[in-house]
């Protein structure tokens, strides 16, 4: 037969089939002798521009999973995830979030790194009603009667707002600085809290900004230089670009111009990369991991052991695996009560009260405003320095 | 050149049997995710199809026409949002928005040849890129939105399904208005510049004027397919309309076949379901875990993706389209 | 602005520029020779700094060996390429053998990546430190660089000119045709040009990763400023390939340091664009 006439009947053979396992309906088996387990999707960008972020989001939510299960699951039943790697590409997180929702039928979505993708994320959480818990400050991406997305990390606005308090309080930052912020709108949104706030302080700001994907950064360090700040505050965690710019700091001569940056660059890669020379000085503005083993809360010892354990000593956790990480025992908690039902375990997170996690404590309220749904009010906040190759607290009080 | 009146008439008859099965098994499942998909689908299968005129029927092969998918998403997102425009409004103008655009790159690119057109139109993918991604208006690289979904009076096209009858509709209406163009006058100009530009000059066709026109035109299919993701995602984001896509793009084309409107329908389909495929073998316990890794990770995922590309450019460069059983090139070349 | 600030610029405009400028130069031999362009190079210059990570610190290679070893990678690779990866579309359209070059070029890309992992490395620089020019910190690496940049054009100068190789190179490049019917055969004649490209590609990967990181998703970027120093400086000259490449790097650096990165791609982009319509044959169109 002509080669078209069989591709078509190829084709017509291929679509029947996938018609069928799109409209079909799971099979109804004999009742499963043990417990059926709890779904809990996971959508990260596991590869991609943000993998740095990614992989340490996806990393925290599997050992919370593991944590959990060693003790016995949920009242009893198992958490099972269903992973996914939406590469950063929000085409493919409506895709897999659709997915995980309709086909794998989980209970909750955790997850999200760039911002667009937990955005698309939220929009399918409310439209396919499925409670979503995502890694992204709550006033960047949930809207005022949003009914299934939840924020288990603090308010972007609020947070910024201490770190350039800090600036004018613990610094002594009173006539320039230089915001050096990547292209992401959180930097961009984070130059202009600067401007807002250090603006009537009578503090000038110059914002710089840079390529996510930029590796040299001698020559802004020159034009750094010639601006003469009094400081330069680094937004950005995305490994490799502050790795890159602490270098230049270091082999353009600038060591004295002291750099202070948001707490998502404190991770051993940033270290690895960028070689601890090259970081001393480096201050840390807001982290919520205390690192020195004597004063950790229990909470953050947890998390540093099973990074010692799986990665060996020496390596910490980043932001990313302690929001994941949070998130997934909040979603667990819930669940105590709700078990794995949609509705139920949305209702149980605006129950959740006082939970005092690796971020910190968490408490979500009654309502569907923005704020209810978020969980972290900034509270307990250190600064960190970078001496002798650690980093150490550095006592301040705001 | 048609393939559907190539194919006896009870195979036609099937064809239209699947065709209507297609078009109404978004009413048969309410697993929202396989919709999805073919929202997807439907959405790369309009690029493509502009694509193939200028690469399949005009023979200029362009690397950057995400660029011009982006266009159109971003031109609507802008409509919509800072100007309230609707989007049946906002979709054509974002439409021709990016044809116009199309026509502006074009006339910097039309006269090189084959390599040269690769690198200008990569550098344009570039520049749009790095634009939108570093400029405020735009969004950075959150994008903008939320953007609502176009409304009939009180019909929101708030659903997949809704939304799928939409894509869908476009995609056969272009369908139609393809093949009316290729087999018409336009077409067959198209197809002599592309053959032999002499030639084609010495009989009276302005090969610049139908080169510039091809590249208008799919630059306006790539902005309608781009409007269409925005509105579907809520939100304009630059990740989808990096030069990543821009190569898959033309995979999908290549493997279709260069010129068929159909072929390219084919592959974009086959580009959409394959990564699904793949996501279910990663699933199939009975596969030894090394294997199963190869389909489940991306980075393994890309490197098939450079093989498949080579493979086909090498043995099948007609792609599906342009196989029958006598020309399938194994380890043959050309003589 | 101080003269420190000045001389900062300029080294490392310079710098970068000198790592263009071989990679350039390797298009350009590429091109001239074969009239094609490789959009798979940059991977396989990222590859090197990859290899040469893992010679100098896992293996502990000394410098020198690690050079020379990197150099007959780069060589055998491009052998690699012209005797299989394009011998099933020699004789085909043009359009063919590109993408069989860029799909190769993502093959290798992702193979490098699943070896070695997506994410950068730290590379030693050849020579730590820096030395001081009227006040500014300019590193041994930077001198490395722009002195194997410099050997390097002269190496190439002296094979085109006085070897059996390089006339054979500059014959084809003149004209193919009279080439073909002097017996120089077309596989040769690649053989010679994908060898010199990718050993210089190699180079480049090398020396740049040490200033930047090894490893990493830097081979397209890299590719396209390629391109652009190539266009930029003369898609027929080695000296103006090479210069290319360094006003490129100028460009960059001066922009960055005075108006700021944000648009950075997008000027040596707009590089590339003017010089492809205004004047495709570059600032020294050539032979």
């Amino acid at each position: 037969m002509k080669f078209k006439a069989f591709l078509s009947y190829i084709v017509v053979v291929t679509m029947g089939i996938t018609l069928f396992i799109a409209c079909s309906k799971p099979a109804q088996g004999p009742a499963p002798a043990t417990k059926p387990p709890i779904k809990i999707g996971v959508i990260v960008a596991a590869t991609g521009v943000r993998a740095g972020a990614g992989g340490p989001e996806k990393e925290g939510a599997v050992w919370a999973a593991e944590k959990i299960n060693a003790k016995g699951g949920i009242n009893g039943q198992r958490i099972e995830l269903v992973i996914e790697d939406d590469e950063g590409n929000e085409t493919n997180t409506a895709s897999l979030a659709r997915k995980l929702a309709t086909v794998n039928n989980v209970s909750a979505i955790i997850g999200g790194t760039s911002i667009a993708s937990t955005k698309v994320l939220g929009k399918t959480a409310e439209e396919l009603k499925v409670p979503y818990l995502a890694s992204m400050y709550g006033d960047l991406f949930i809207n005022n009667g949003d009914k299934y997305s939840f924020s288990p990390w603090g308010l972007y606005n609020d947070e910024y707002t201490w770190y350039y308090q800090y600036l004018l309080k613990g610094q002594g930052w009173k006539k320039k600085v230089v915001i050096l912020h990547d292209a992401t709108s959180s930097g961009q949104l984070a130059a202009k809290i600067a401007k807002d706030v250090l603006g009537p302080a009578g503090v000038e700001v110059v914002p710089e900004q840079y390529q996510v994907t930029d590796l040299e950064f001698a020559s802004t360090w020159v034009k750094i230089k010639n601006a003469r700040p009094d400081g330069v505050f680094l937004y950005g965690g995305t490994i490799p670009a502050p790795a890159a710019i602490m270098k230049a700091r270091m082999e353009t001569g600038n060591s004295n111009i002291t750099v202070v940056a948001v707490p998502s660059i404190a991770t051993k890669m940033l270290v690895d990369l960028a070689s601890p020379a090259a970081l001393e000085g480096l201050v840390v503005v807001g982290s919520y991991f205390a690192f020195d083993p004597k004063t950790q809360p229990p909470a953050e010892k947890e998390l540093f052991d099973i990074i010692a354990k799986s990665q060996g000593t020496g390596n910490y956790p980043a932001v990313y695996h302690g929001v994941t990480w949070d998130a997934m025992q909040i979603l667990a908690k819930a669940m105590e009560t709700a078990g794995g039902d949609r509705e139920k375990v949305v209702t149980a997170l605006h129950g959740i009260k006082n939970s005092t996690l690796t971020l910190g404590t968490h408490n979500f309220g009654p309502g569907d405003t923005m704020a209810d749904h978020t969980s972290l009010r900034v509270k307990d906040l250190k600064i960190l320095k970078w001496e002798k190759g650690a980093f150490q607290q550095v006592p301040y009080t705001p | 050149m048609s393939t559907l009146a190539s194919i006896a008439r009870p195979r036609r008859l099937i064809l239209y049997a699947i065709l209507a099965l297609w078009l109404a098994f978004p009413l048969l499942t309410d697993k929202t995710y396989y919709i999805g998909l073919a929202i997807t689908l439907g959405i790369f299968a309009i690029v493509a199809i502009g694509y193939n005129l200028v690469a399949g029927n005009t023979g200029m092969f362009s690397f950057g026409h995400a660029a011009f998918m982006g266009m159109g998403a971003y031109t609507s997102a802008v409509l919509s949002m800072k100007l309230g425009m609707s989007a049946w409004i906002a979709l054509p103008l974002s439409a021709i928005v990016a044809g116009l655009a199309g026509y502006l790159v074009g006339l910097t690119s039309v006269r090189l040849g084959h390599l040269h057109l690769a690198m200008a139109t990569v550098a344009f993918n570039i520049i749009f890129h790095n634009i939108v991604v570093n400029w405020t208006f735009t969004g950075g690289e959150a994008g903008l939105g939320p953007l609502s979904r176009p409304a009939l009076g009180s019909l929101v096209l708030n659903t997949d399904r809704k939304y799928f009858y939409l894509v869908w509709f476009l995609v056969l209406a272009l369908l139609l208005f393809t093949r009316n163009v290729v087999s018409g006058r336009i077409g067959r100009a198209m197809a002599a510049a592309k053959g032999d530009e002499i030639a084609a000059q010495v009989s009276g066709i302005n090969v610049i004027t139908v080169k510039l026109n091809a590249f208008a035109l799919s630059a306006f299919y790539a902005g309608i397919a781009g409007s269409l993701l925005g509105y579907y995602l809520a939100y304009v984001g630059p990740k989808p309309f990096g030069t990543d896509f821009s190569i898959l793009l033309f995979l999908m084309v290549l493997v279709g076949g260069f010129g068929s409107a159909w072929g390219s329908l084919f592959g974009a389909a086959l580009m959409t379901f394959l990564p699904e495929f793949f996501r279910f073998l990663s699933s199939l316990a009975f596969i030894p875990y090394n294997v199963r890794l190869v389909f489940s990770d991306y980075t393994y995922n890309l490197l098939l993706f450079g093989v498949a590309m080579y493979v086909v450019v090498v043995y099948l460069p007609k792609g599906i389209m342009g196989i029958s059983w006598r020309n399938l090139r194994l380890g043959k070349s050309k003589r | 602005m101080s003269a420190e600030s000045l001389v900062l610029l300029l080294a490392t405009g310079v710098t970068k520029g000198a790592v263009y400028g071989l990679l350039a130069l390797g298009f350009h031999i590429l091109y001239a020779a074969t009239r094609m362009l490789h959009f798979g190079y940059g991977a396989v210059a990222v590859l090197a700094g990859l290899i040469a990570l893992t010679l100098t610190n896992g293996l502990h290679f000394p410098f020198w060996l690690t050079l020379i070893v990197i150099i007959l990678l780069g060589w055998a690779v491009g052998q690699a390429h012209n005797k299989w990866v394009l011998a099933p579309v020699r004789n085909r359209d043009q359009w063919i053998q590109m993408i069989a070059l860029m799909a190769i070029g993502i093959v290798v890309e992702n193979a490098y990546a699943l070896i070695w992992g997506k994410m950068p490395k730290a590379a030693p620089a050849f020579t730590p430190g820096a030395l001081s020019v009227l006040g500014a910190p300019v590193s041994y690496q930077s001198l490395w660089i722009i002195g194997i940049t410099v050997v390097s054009v002269l190496a190439i100068k002296w094979l085109l000119d006085y070897t059996l190789m390089g006339k054979s190179l500059r014959g084809a490049s003149n004209n193919p045709l009279a080439a073909r019917l002097m017996g120089i055969s077309v596989m040769s004649v690649g053989g010679y040009a994908y060898g010199i490209s990718m050993a210089l590609a190699a180079l480049g990967g090398m020396v740049i990763s040490p200033i930047t990181f090894a490893g990493g998703q830097f081979a397209f970027p890299l590719t396209m400023k390629g391109f652009a120093s190539l266009v930029m400086g003369g898609m027929f000259s080695p000296i103006g390939a090479v210069i290319g490449g360094l006003l490129l790097g100028l460009i960059e650096s001066v922009t960055v340091g005075t108006i700021g990165s944000r648009y950075m791609d997008v000027v040596s982009m707009s590089v590339l664009l003017l010089f492809l319509l205004v004047r495709p044959h570059g600032l020294f169109g050539g032979e």
